[in-house]
């Protein structure tokens, strides 16, 4: 065997091709390192060290008997890489019980995550440590240190596999800094049963470890090929803990990669088995990530528009009025004070309040008379004053002429809207109630359950806004379910806590009619520069109704805020109309939100009371890219035991969401994403009130407002 | 006349990943799916089934008041380019959003603004069959420079084509181009009428580009 993989190995090298950085480009359609069966970027069964670029969000599946798996992927920073999987297990079923689960094959949760210790050098390799099937059933547990360098087109692995991945070769190094290491992890199998908990004592334990390898080999002749070679060091005894047939340990591959996101491939593994898959990813972290918007406004008459501007004021205002209504930006007041023009204007077409701000302002210097010098701009939103820019008209003009946007940021004077606005002269009527509305299909889905591993639904969903005035609005989202399979699902809830989420399956079978999903209004104050207030009633959620309010303490140019909210709330009807179940309660929780400065990453503590009426707290960590792009995690501890909680024994999951515009080809301010929780149980649940302050207030931050200034001529 | 499509967006809206990854959101979007999507997913199809061509009578051509020429990316639909200026046979053509295309006898020769831009120097094709040279190669996004190559032409007889309502005989010459340090090579068509004029050509200029195909229209 070791001759074989040494003449393998030669034969690499010989293959070897040097590349220059340019051609390099047009030789391989992509250079980038492609995903592995377990959705880990990585050979075919064992991972590599490569990481795919931060903010990269990917979904990436693959069948080899007895497995199908499906991986959303994740790339929070360049050092991270965190998966969410589902394995279908083919050969098992889901449980034993006939009339619980019927003929479904068993589908294994798991969470694995990798980080970068070392970035590759000239002469040093890039090094990784993973855990695979954290904090799951430890069908699959491992860890893994590996480390990966390139030679020419070549890209070399070699690493260590503890747990699964460990067919006991060598002697566990970490062994020898401590005795407990050395027994085999088997014995604290125990700590895992629970499942969802971090059996971090079983960590790296092992008696031996396993050795793996392999290398990726970019093909230049054919444009988007790939072959992955590799020395699986799984221990087929035990993964999935059952035996499995091993007539090779040398897997071997080839991936196909369409373009940069997309990929196919296909292998043969253990030595008797074929696989075969595809990975789809998508960068979705860079400015415009998808579909640049030029579409800045060029008006055809402006020198005569500005003679008209230069006869009085209120000319002016007419014209700032007309011309940025065109663009989508409401004027709400205009000032004009000797040579200076501001407007404050609220907005619903653009994510980036820098971008707004950029096209409001292109609109006014096009027809603005010339004796205006300085320009004022405040963002509103809602009842908040929220930012507000000046830019003297001689700076934004030479930055038309040398698009140095950095020299225009650093003249730009970016401060608080708050009252910005109490002294100017032209304040437009508005034809109060205004409605924005919407009529499309929806899907809802449920996945993993006991009955069916996939159940959905196809809505039709009208949803509304009402606004009354500045301060006060009505939300109304309405279903209607027009295809159905959630008739299906039979498991009922087994939680010994109020069921406040467990009963979702009976929410999604008897919202067989016109359901209203939310019915809110909301009551907005902004009495201080850096105090926010928000008071809501009515239907929150499909599961819950109720009054309450929200109230922020937030700093213009702080990295910081704090936040309170308390509501008194009322279990809704199973079928999502205007009726209310027995159960009640108030709860409420205390806010700490720190942006990390330098990071993007949001840290938000919340603590006090959840639906349950257990108490205790959450930690939300996420990160945000200049695109809106936003990845998460969060994870909780109350006051409830392990098993009162039930299976899972606490709850934790991921997010991601981020702006439509960034695949779009047109502007929008909405935002899509995708949660998931390993399980949903009762306990540490937070009634879900749509328009939460911190989100409100966020784009219009002044450290939101710097970051993302690159948009201001997007 | 039919509205003038930008050929930076055409080209974009062709996009398969893009669909496909619209598609995932439809199915596992957890905030509910905005309208938007279903516009841009309607506009993805749309654009990957073709669009409908462009007028091209005489009526329209005999209204516009410049040259012009119609331009097609891989399958998208067609929009116009304006002949903005010409220069000792460099002809300079503009799109409605930006895009400048460059032609020398009809080859497209440089490209600004499209999402993968390309530079040909000393590449001016002599329509003879057996011409063989050499040719110089920028391309962008991602940036290659100075890349050596090779172009030769080749006759492949006659044909008629139709052209402003009109039957044409016309020329057919076919353009071989390679690059073999990108080992990239590409095969154009051009049709040249008895003045000597490219009327209409497919052309490959850059390897993440698709077939451009433009029908010249000069005035």
């Amino acid at each position: 065997m070791k001759k074989k993989l040494i003449i393998v190995f030669l034969l690499f090298l010989a293959s070897a091709i040097d590349l220059n950085a340019s051609s390099k480009d047009y030789l391989y359609k992509s250079f980038d390192p492609s995903f592995s069966n377990w959705g880990t970027t990585g050979l075919l069964n064992m991972p590599s060290a490569r990481f795919q670029e931060p903010g990269t969000i990917a979904l990436s599946f693959a069948s080899h008997e007895p497995y199908s798996r499906l991986a959303g992927v994740a790339y929070p920073f360049q050092w991270m890489e965190a998966i969410y999987q589902y394995t279908d297990i083919r050969d098992r079923l889901y449980s034993e019980v006939y009339a619980f689960s019927g003929n479904q094959t068993f589908k294994d949760k798991g969470f694995d995550v990798k980080f970068k210790l070392l970035n590759e050098s000239r002469f040093l390799p890039q090094i990784a440590l993973g855990f695979k099937d954290l904090a799951g059933t430890s069908l699959f547990s491992s860890e893994y240190l590996v480390a990966s360098k390139y030679y020419k087109n070549i890209d070399f692995s070699i690493g260590m596999g503890w747990g699964i991945m460990s067919n006991n070769q060598i002697s566990n190094p970490i062994g020898k800094l401590a005795d407990r290491f050395s027994i085999d992890r088997g014995a604290y199998t125990g700590e895992a049963d629970k499942g969802g908990t971090f059996s971090t004592s079983s960590y790296f334990r092992n008696e031996k470890v396993g050795l793996f390898g392999g290398a990726e080999i970019f093909i230049p002749q054919v444009k988007g090929l790939r072959i992955k070679l590799e020395y699986d060091s799984t221990n087929f005894n035990k993964e999935g803990n059952r035996k499995q047939e091993l007539d090779s340990r040398i897997n071997f591959g080839l991936v196909y990669t369409v373009n940069k996101n997309l990929s196919f491939f296909g292998g043969r593994v253990r030595g008797n088995t074929l696989q075969f898959g595809f990975s789809l990813k998508k960068n979705f972290s860079r400015k415009s990530s998808s579909i640049p918007k030029n579409d800045h406004k060029i008006l055809d008459s402006s020198d005569a528009i500005k003679q008209a501007t230069a006869i009085n004021s209120r000319y002016l205002y007419l014209a700032s009025l007309q011309y940025l209504k065109e663009e989508e930006i409401n004027v709400r007041t205009v000032g004009v004070e000797d040579t200076k023009l501001s407007v404050a204007f609220s907005q619903s077409k653009y994510t980036s309040y820098s971008k707004a701000y950029g096209r409001a302002l292109s609109i006014l210097d096009q027809i603005a008379h010339d004796e205006i010098d300085e320009f004022e701009l405040i963002s509103q939103n809602r009842a908040f004053d929220l930012s507000s820019i000046s830019i003297m008209r001689d700076d934004y003009t030479a930055f038309k002429n040398n698009r140095d946007i950095t020299t225009l940021k650093n003249k730009a004077l970016i401060d608080s809207g708050y009252s910005k606005n109490s002294k100017h002269q032209y304040r437009p009527a508005f034809n109060y109630p205004v409605f924005f509305y919407s009529l499309a299909p929806d899907f809802a889905t449920h996945i993993g359950g006991a009955d069916r591993f996939f159940a959905g639904s196809l809505d039709l969903n009208f949803k509304t806004e009402i606004l009354f005035n500045n301060s006060l609005n009505l939300q109304l989202d309405i279903s209607h379910p027009v295809f159905s399979t959630f008739d299906v699902l039979e498991q009922g809830s087994d939680s010994i806590l109020p069921h406040v989420r467990t009963d979702v399956i009976q929410y999604l079978k008897q919202g067989d009619g016109l359901m209203i999903k939310r019915a809110q209004l909301n009551y907005f104050q902004h009495p201080t520069q850096s105090l926010f207030f928000k008071f809501s009633g009515g239907l929150y959620e499909s599961m819950f109704g109720g009054i309450g309010g929200e109230i922020l303490y937030r700093p213009f140019a702080s990295f910081w805020g704090l936040g309170a909210e308390l509501y008194s709330v009322r279990q809704r009807a199973f079928d999502q109309r205007l009726k209310f179940q027995d159960y009640k309660t108030t709860t409420g929780h205390v806010t700490l939100y720190v942006e990390i400065p330098s990071t993007d990453v949001l840290v938000k503590l919340i603590g006090g009371r959840y639906l349950a009426e257990d108490s205790g707290f959450t930690l939300d960590l996420s990160r945000s890219f200049n695109s809106g792009l936003r990845i998460g995690v969060y994870a909780s501890k109350t006051d409830i035991s392990y098993e009162e909680f039930g299976e899972g024994s606490f709850d934790k999951g991921f997010y991601f969401y981020m702006p439509i515009d960034t695949i779009i080809s047109s502007h929008s301010r909405k935002l899509t994403g995708y949660g998931m929780r390993p399980l949903t149980r009762d306990g540490a649940q937070r009634v879900n009130v749509s328009l939460d302050l911190w989100g409100l207030t966020h784009e219009g931050s002044k450290n939101n407002i710097y970051d993302t200034f690159e948009y201001f001529y997007d | 006349m039919r509205e003038v499509k930008t050929i930076f967006t055409i080209h974009l809206n062709i996009s398969m990943t893009r669909l496909l990854l619209i598609l995932c959101f439809l199915l596992n979007s957890c905030s509910g799916i905005p309208a938007e999507f279903y516009k841009e997913a309607y506009l993805s199809v749309r654009s990957m089934i073709g669009s409908p061509e462009l007028d091209s009578t005489k009526d329209f051509y005999e209204n516009f008041k410049f040259s012009y020429a119609s331009i097609s990316i891989g399958n998208s639909g067609q929009s116009i380019v304006v002949l903005s200026s010409t220069n000792d046979g460099l002809y300079e053509w503009v799109s409605e959003d930006g895009v400048l295309i460059y032609t020398y006898g009809g080859k497209i020769i440089q490209t600004v603004g499209l999402q993968h831009d390309s530079s040909f120097k000393a590449a001016n094709p002599e329509w003879i069959d057996g011409y063989k040279s050499n040719i110089q190669l920028d391309l962008y996004n991602p940036d290659a420079l100075s890349l050596m190559g090779k172009q030769s032409i080749s006759f492949k007889g006659s044909t008629f084509i139709s052209h402003v309502e009109q039957t044409i005989e016309v020329s057919q010459f076919m353009e071989n181009i390679s690059i073999d340090s990108i080992n990239w090579s590409a095969v154009n068509h051009y049709a040249i009428n008895q003045e000597g004029q490219v009327l209409k050509s497919i052309q490959k200029i850059h390897p993440y580009l698709p077939k451009i195909e433009i029908q010249y229209f000069f005035k």
